[in-house]
């Protein structure tokens, strides 16, 4: 009975059972359809497709987070527009080492966050309007640079399109791991924590002295990094420049989110459960193509899961939840 | 523009004159001529305060009157327009609350500001940067705060939950510890104590006390006069933006203030009438346990009196009045409410939901109208017409027209005057209150449910609504109104429940309601019976002994 107790605490303190439940077993039939998935020989194509999508959703949490009606619809093309700049501007003017390129795309995602971060904070303007704006922008911008599909990546990105022990550590794990390791930095300085005090009343944040509106420029400026980092995820799946392919991710990071069990009213929320939440779109990706689903059908589905997943995220917290409660005795 | 940068220069020169005044210990905070408008509004004119090392000054006044616009002042939520802030002699600019809370004035406000998602220990050390940064690590965080916590509450805190998981209660003493744990150098308490009970206030005031005692200055705003005489060393009335009249303890009693305040003689309101004249039963409480193994209790509320409910916060009379609106069910035994007019009386039938009460006249006032009563961006007539739109149909098109006029007669009743605000949410605490309760008129209630209604609303609009209260209960409804405070439970109410440990502990009627009474009806003795105490009840400041007068 306690130890029951403890795991209905459990669930109800974890946002991520709905999304963990899902990963599993989406896993499971993934294997069950293709068991070579895993494998030495497969894994690293299979995790160089996931990359990018990971770090996407990565990408869309701060803002999320920081409430306010925050969200970053710029994350997609900020990814495709980083890819161009390498692939297109970078390259050809010979700055295509890694000391050089590295610095200046993650600058690039930084600046672009943090003006959509300063238009929000300190213009006071609607984030979904602020970057509904440089989602145009950017769009246009990556059309400017590179009007067609085109060029190669330097050598470092196409290292780590690789992979070291026979398969099973693909190198494009570095760019989440990188994710991971400034998240972490920003959680252990506090960052994290008011972002989402900021989210869940930003009054509140204010009047004890939080200084809001840079909170809001980091949350914005952090999510533009993982963009950038995104955005090599892309440059080393696809070994070439494309200007189009980035707008696509917006939505699915979004989806991602939600289906991570982070609420989009903000002040709550996980890193982990977005990262899992792109994944299982990722997964249910290639269990249709496995089965020989058109590809046509794999909006529908992603579409019909999130609801799904919404749907039991919110029937498990109010079931939970709805207790009657008890004053101080 | 220019004239208020000369006047900031002057107050410079004037600033160095205080700093450099020989003997007396600067004030630790002193602001002077400090005034700030709002467009056409003079919120505040000219005011002009200090507070000594271990002095407890109340900020009196009526809603409106300035005191909220001198606090967000004080604590850099606003910039004054003229005048002149000094701590301990210097002149500051509080740019913002951070500059504030390092200046040392920490400010508890009047709503309740915290992050509800976030954890307790997050709560209380919000603003203060990473904890892993900061010279007081993780573990010193956690031991300091569940130590306030303590020291404020006697009781101790899961400080792992999210913030939103407590009471209302709880939440309160949460914002007044992280408040305490930055050691203040003055402490500004707007209204913190209207969701504590009497218990909890006291502990507070007592640690307030035990600060003043080591140097620390303490700006008390209550609307509760029995609180103000309580506490404060030193009074300061605020009338229409300015200070009217500055009085030491012993020179004022409750009455001088309350004429100061109001600028006027006020009556004590709406009384109890002497002569209850009850109807018949409205509401019939059978064999309701509120939680499981509580005493089960019956009780019944006529048309035509008002009965209060009262015990500390948690003890079941909040869950009481919930059962009565059908917002939740009892653990056991029912609650029934009188049939409509023409129907048997005698024919009253089970609540056991919401809709189930409103469709036999029941209304219900929440306590939390911010987030209960109102949407705060909508015109306050659409507050109003809400939930009585239906009438204003003809045909199935709407006559905005009818809206209005039922929207004016009922206004009037309440004693309220649309001004030109438009939107709810721009209202005073008093005002809002107001219109929801006409908005309940609308519906032409049989029994009114009101959850601590006057809570956070001055003097004299919680006087007025007195009056309305009574009035609806001589009209024949029956009204049932949570309270935490004793004045009014005191002197408004026929009847009083007090509840603990989530059952009736005693029902007092009459002249039996009184303070001591109730406090002991509080903690679950006995109530002693009070008829050999004197007539004169001292320690009820707002009775004067003059009779209704219905205005």
């Amino acid at each position: 009975m306690a130890v029951l107790t403890n795991v209905v605490a459990t669930v109800r303190r974890s946002p991520l059972t709905v999304v963990i439940a899902l990963v599993v077993v989406l896993l499971a039939v993934n294997l069950g359809l293709s068991p070579t998935m895993l494998s030495g020989h497969q894994l690293p194509n299979t995790v160089n497709l996931l990359v990018p999508s990971v770090l996407v959703a990565m990408a869309s949490v701060p803002a999320v987070m920081s409430g306010r009606g925050g969200i970053d619809l710029s994350v997609g093309p900020l990814l495709g527009f980083v890819n161009v700049v390498l692939v297109g501007v970078l390259v050809p003017h010979s700055l295509g080492s890694v000391w050089l390129s590295l610095p200046l795309m993650l600058a690039i995602g930084a600046v672009t966050g943090l003006v959509n971060g300063i238009a929000i904070a300190y213009g006071r303007l609607q984030p979904v309007v602020v970057t509904l704006g440089s989602y145009l922008v950017l769009s246009g911008l990556a059309l400017v640079v590179m009007p067609q599909p085109v060029g190669v990546v330097p050598t470092w990105v196409t290292y780590l399109s690789g992979a070291w022990l026979g398969g099973y550590l693909p190198r494009s794990l570095l760019l989440v791991v990188g994710a991971l390791v400034l998240w972490r930095i920003l959680r252990y300085r506090g960052a994290v924590g008011t972002i989402l005090a900021t989210g869940s009343d930003d009054r509140a944040a204010f009047t004890s002295g939080v200084r809001v509106s840079r909170v809001l420029c980091l949350a914005y400026a952090s999510g533009g990094v993982f963009a950038a980092l995104a955005g090599i995820g892309l440059s080393v799946l696809i070994g070439s420049g494309d200007p189009t392919v980035g707008r696509q991710y917006t939505l699915a990071a979004v989806a991602a989110v939600a289906l991570g069990g982070n609420p989009l009213i903000g002040g709550r929320g996980t890193m982990v459960g977005p990262m899992l939440g792109a994944s299982s779109l990722f997964l249910i990706q290639t269990m249709l193509s496995s089965l020989k689903v058109s590809s046509l059908w794999i909006q529908v589905v992603y579409g019909a899961v999130l609801l799904f997943a919404v749907c039991a995220n919110a029937a498990l917290a109010s079931r939970l939840t709805a207790r009657p409660r008890v004053g101080v005795a | 523009m220019i004239n208020s940068e000369i006047r900031a220069v002057t107050l410079e020169t004037t600033s160095s004159d205080v700093a450099g005044t020989p003997g007396a210990a600067p004030a630790i905070v002193e602001v002077r001529g400090l005034s700030k408008r709002f467009g056409a509004t003079r919120a505040l004119v000219d005011g002009s305060l200090s507070v000594a090392p271990g002095e407890v000054v109340a900020l009196l006044g009526e809603n409106g009157s300035g005191k909220s616009t001198l606090v967000k002042l004080l604590s850099g939520v606003l910039s004054p327009d003229e005048g002149q802030i000094f701590v301990a002699g210097t002149a500051v600019r509080l740019r913002s609350p951070r500059a504030a809370l390092a200046a040392g004035i920490v400010t508890v406000f009047q709503e309740i500001l915290a992050a509800r998602d976030r954890l307790v220990l997050d709560n209380l050390w919000l603003g203060h940067g990473s904890p892993v940064l900061s010279r007081t690590a993780v573990t010193g965080r956690r031991r300091l705060a569940s130590e306030a916590w303590h020291r404020l509450a006697g009781h101790d805190v899961d400080l792992d939950r999210p913030l939103g998981e407590l009471t209302l209660m709880e939440q309160q003493i949460c914002v007044v510890v992280r408040a305490l744990l930055r050691d203040p150098k003055l402490l500004v308490l707007d209204e913190s104590t209207s969701t504590l009970d009497v218990e909890l206030r006291d502990r507070l005031f007592a640690e307030v006390r035990r600060r003043a005692a080591d140097g620390m200055g303490c700006l008390f705003i209550s609307h509760r006069m029995d609180e103000v005489m309580a506490i404060a060393d030193r009074f300061v009335a605020l009338r229409t933006g300015q200070v009217v009249g500055v009085r030491r303890r012993g020179e004022a009693d409750a009455r001088e203030l309350i004429r100061l305040i109001s600028g006027r003689d006020v009556e004590a309101g709406a009384r109890r009438t002497g002569t209850v004249r009850r109807g018949s039963a409205a509401v019939r409480l059978e064999d309701v346990s509120l939680r499981p193994g509580t005493r089960p209790f019956a009780a019944t509320v006529s048309r035509g009196e008002i009965v209060g409910l009262a015990g500390l916060e948690g003890h079941g009379q909040d869950e009481l009045i919930r059962c009565l609106a059908g917002l939740q069910t009892p653990h056991s035994g029912s609650v029934h409410v009188a049939g409509p007019k023409g129907r048997a009386d005698d024919d009253p039938a089970a609540v056991t939901t919401y809709r189930g009460g409103v469709a036999r006249g029941v209304v219900y006032v929440p306590r939390d109208r911010k987030v209960e009563g109102m949407a705060d961006v909508l015109p306050i007539i659409d507050n109003y017409s809400m939930p009585t739109l239906d009438r204003d149909r003809i045909g199935g098109v709407l006559r905005p027209r009818r809206t209005k006029t039922r929207f004016q007669r009922d206004a009037r009743t309440v004693n309220f005057t649309p001004g030109r605000q438009d939107s709810i949410g721009r209202l005073s605490g008093g005002n809002q209150q107001k219109v929801i309760i006409a908005r309940w008129l609308a519906a032409e209630p049989r029994v009114i449910l009101l959850n601590d209604p006057t809570r956070g609303v001055d003097l004299k609009t919680k006087h007025e609504l007195y009056e309305v209260f009574r009035g609806l209960a001589d009209a024949g409804a029956a009204v049932v109104m949570l309270s935490s405070e004793v004045d009014e439970l005191v002197h408004l109410m026929d009847r009083v429940l007090v509840f603990h440990d989530g059952s009736l502990s005693a029902e007092l009627a009459g002249d039996d309601v009184t303070p001591e009474s109730l406090v002991s009806a509080y903690f679950g003795r006995p109530a002693v019976p009070t008829a050999p105490t004197a007539p004169t009840a001292p320690t009820a400041p707002t009775a004067p002994t003059a009779p209704t007068g219905g205005h």
